[in-house]
């Protein structure tokens, strides 16, 4: 007796082999944006870059205009300057938001298919370890830039249409604000993105992907603090990872202000930036060590 | 040329050795893979999906090399694993539409399939439904539509009856027997439930610890076993082994003073008889020995062991 009268066609379309890792980072895209949880998220992470929006607005508005009825207050008050600080803290505000969606849609990546055992199926497939971890991973990365470097770019947008005097030309002299912006997004997101995928492929949890996340950071400025504490020399928070992330940040911007350090003198710009990167090298290795066993055996 | 050439492969975990020396070549067709648990099983399909590097050896599957051609054997293989796969908020069009993708498929090629799929391995209603509510044997027609989903030419089902009640695994053999018939889809079964081997393969493996203990035609198996009888006599048995043993028969102990015994094609069944005569005992019964698999594959077994 058959048990289904009906039967399948044979496949006769066409196979598309490159760019596999596309399809990865489609499915993790759409995976989270069915999330109700990351869609609240998202959307508090929406408030920043619309307060800023309203900001540069008005503040376009009133510094164009001397007739303006809020020129005067908009003029004394100086926090509300639009310049290249502005996309600094806009960034750098988002940070904590950042972390918190990207633990929310990293934490599970990988070890939610090694837990459900999805790994069998997936590499049964004619894809490359590489094509996993890299749609993984830029899924990550894709989602930490549209709350940092995405809307930063529709905010200087923003601010060149909303100016007067705006012309083609003038277009050119946002390009080192969008280069700066572009590389604080991602030395915010990417330690924070590899991090996150290397402690997914390591642990068996999202939960505990998330612990330890949260406690390596907690544990990493907390030794910072202590090394300084007890060294009585402040400069010894460079050791923290976010510390690092918030300096070069400055740097990039040329923002002179010290808010960890003893003094400025003997900060060392290179050993912190190759700090960074030596945890992302780190991190990334860790991921492909795990993803590319599963893989390859 | 075989579809499938195995040449002095050696897998190996650590320091275990998972797989030691094996050499075999197989046709197209249903080719059982069978041995008890711990036998290897799981590890020649591994090493076959490329999943595990081997120490020694090599293996071509349809013309293909591994490693080296690892990608074009994964392109033209289904696999269904061994354990419950299960990806829990996502539904089986989707699940599967995203395996399309990764084989290759457009996005509307890949969805046009995985509905044909679905609707073919019996999940019509079901393939909106979030895959953690889904039964065991809902999974395991889930598995079963992802490895069929892009037409493979080799299909490689690890243990696909586990946990399904009676009626869900005799559905499910006889999707394995309609896909591999009706599209000819050269298919490895792995199982130890030797009555899903004796339904559908024509072609065999034996693997005991790691070691090949049977490849070829089922059929040439059993009839190899085609002279074998059970033959109980009166107590002392001594003399009638000693007996057996004179003409030159093989014997084998069974439990419940039970002797197995192989007779030559030159000795008749008469002669067992008047060995009973010579020994002075009584013959108390002398019946073939059923040509069933699990008699076949456990006196296989025991060899090897002995050996």
């Amino acid at each position: 007796m058959p048990v289904f009268s009906f039967s399948y066609r044979p496949f006769e379309g066409k196979y598309i082999r490159r760019f596999r890792w596309w399809v990865v980072f489609l499915e993790e895209v759409r995976l989270w944006n069915r999330s109700r949880i990351f869609i609240v998220l998202f959307i508090l992470g929406m408030l920043q870059p619309i307060a800023r929006f309203i900001q540069i607005i008005l503040y376009n508005a009133a510094i164009q205009d001397p007739n303006h009825p809020l020129a005067p207050l908009i003029r004394s008050v100086t926090w509300i300057k639009v310049d290249n600080e502005l996309y600094f803290h806009f960034i750098r505000l988002q940070a904590p938001l950042v972390l918190l969606i990207l633990l929310y849609v990293g934490a599970g990546a990988i070890c939610a298919d090694r837990k459900n055992r999805l790994w069998d199926i997936y590499f049964s497939k004619p894809i490359h370890w590489y094509d996993y971890l890299l749609g993984k991973l830029l899924s990550v990365v894709f989602c930490g830039f549209s709350l940092t470097f995405f809307p930063a770019l529709i905010l200087m947008l923003t601010d060149y249409t909303t100016k007067k005097s705006s012309t083609w030309l003038g277009l050119i002299s946002y390009f080192p604000i969008v280069s700066d912006s572009l590389f604080f997004s991602l030395i915010l997101v990417l330690p924070i993105a590899l991090g996150i995928i290397a402690a997914s492929s390591i642990f068996s949890t999202e939960n505990i992907t998330v612990i330890s996340i949260v406690t390596l950071i907690i544990a990493n400025t907390s030794l910072a603090g202590l090394l300084s504490n007890f060294m009585r020399d402040g400069n010894y928070m460079q050791v923290s990872l976010p510390v690092a992330i918030y300096f070069m940040g400055q740097r990039v911007f040329n923002i002179d202000r010290n808010i960890f350090f003893r003094t400025m003198d003997d900060i060392n710009v290179t050993g912190m930036f190759l700090y960074i990167v030596s945890c992302c090298v780190l991190f990334l290795l860790i991921s492909i060590i795990q993803v590319r066993k599963a893989e390859k055996g | 040329m075989a579809f499938i050439k195995v040449e002095n492969l050696t897998v190996t975990y650590s320091n275990n050795i998972a797989i030691n020396d094996v050499s075999f070549s197989l046709e197209r067709g249903v080719i059982g893979l069978m041995g008890p648990n711990g036998a290897g099983k799981t590890t020649l399909i591994r090493t076959f999906l490329g999943f595990l590097r081997p120490v020694k050896g090599n293996i071509v599957i349809a013309g293909y090399s591994l490693p080296k051609d690892i990608l074009k054997v994964r392109a033209i293989s289904g696999y269904i694993p061994e354990r419950e796969v299960v990806s829990p908020k996502v539904t089986a069009v989707s699940f599967l539409v995203y395996c399309g993708r990764l084989v290759g498929m457009s996005y509307v090629d890949a969805l046009e399939r995985s509905h044909e799929v679905l609707n073919y391995v019996g999940l019509q209603e079901a393939r909106y439904r979030p895959m953690q509510t889904y039964s065991t044997g809902m999974l395991q027609r889930v598995k079963l539509a992802q490895a069929i989903l892009h037409d493979p030419q080799i299909l490689i089902l690890d243990e696909p009856t586990n946990g399904l009640d009676p009626d869900g695994r005799l559905e499910m053999l006889q999707l394995i027997k309609e896909i591999s018939e009706q599209r000819s889809v050269t298919t490895i079964l792995s199982t130890h439930l030797l009555p899903d081997v004796q339904d559908l393969c024509s072609q065999i493996i034996v693997l005991n610890k790691g070691s090949l203990v049977f490849c070829g035609n089922l059929q040439a198996l059993i009839d190899s076993h085609a002279n074998h009888y059970e033959i109980t006599v009166q107590e002392p048995i001594e003399p009638f082994k000693e007996e057996l043993s004179k003409i030159g028969v093989e014997y084998q102990e069974l439990p419940r003073g039970i002797l197995s015994i192989h007779l030559h094609n030159n000795l008749s069944r008469e002669e067992i008889f008047r060995c009973a005569q010579r020994a002075g005992t009584i013959v108390r019964s002398f019946v073939p020995t059923e040509g069933s698999l699990i008699n076949l594959f456990q006196t296989t077994a025991e060899k090897v062991e002995v050996n």
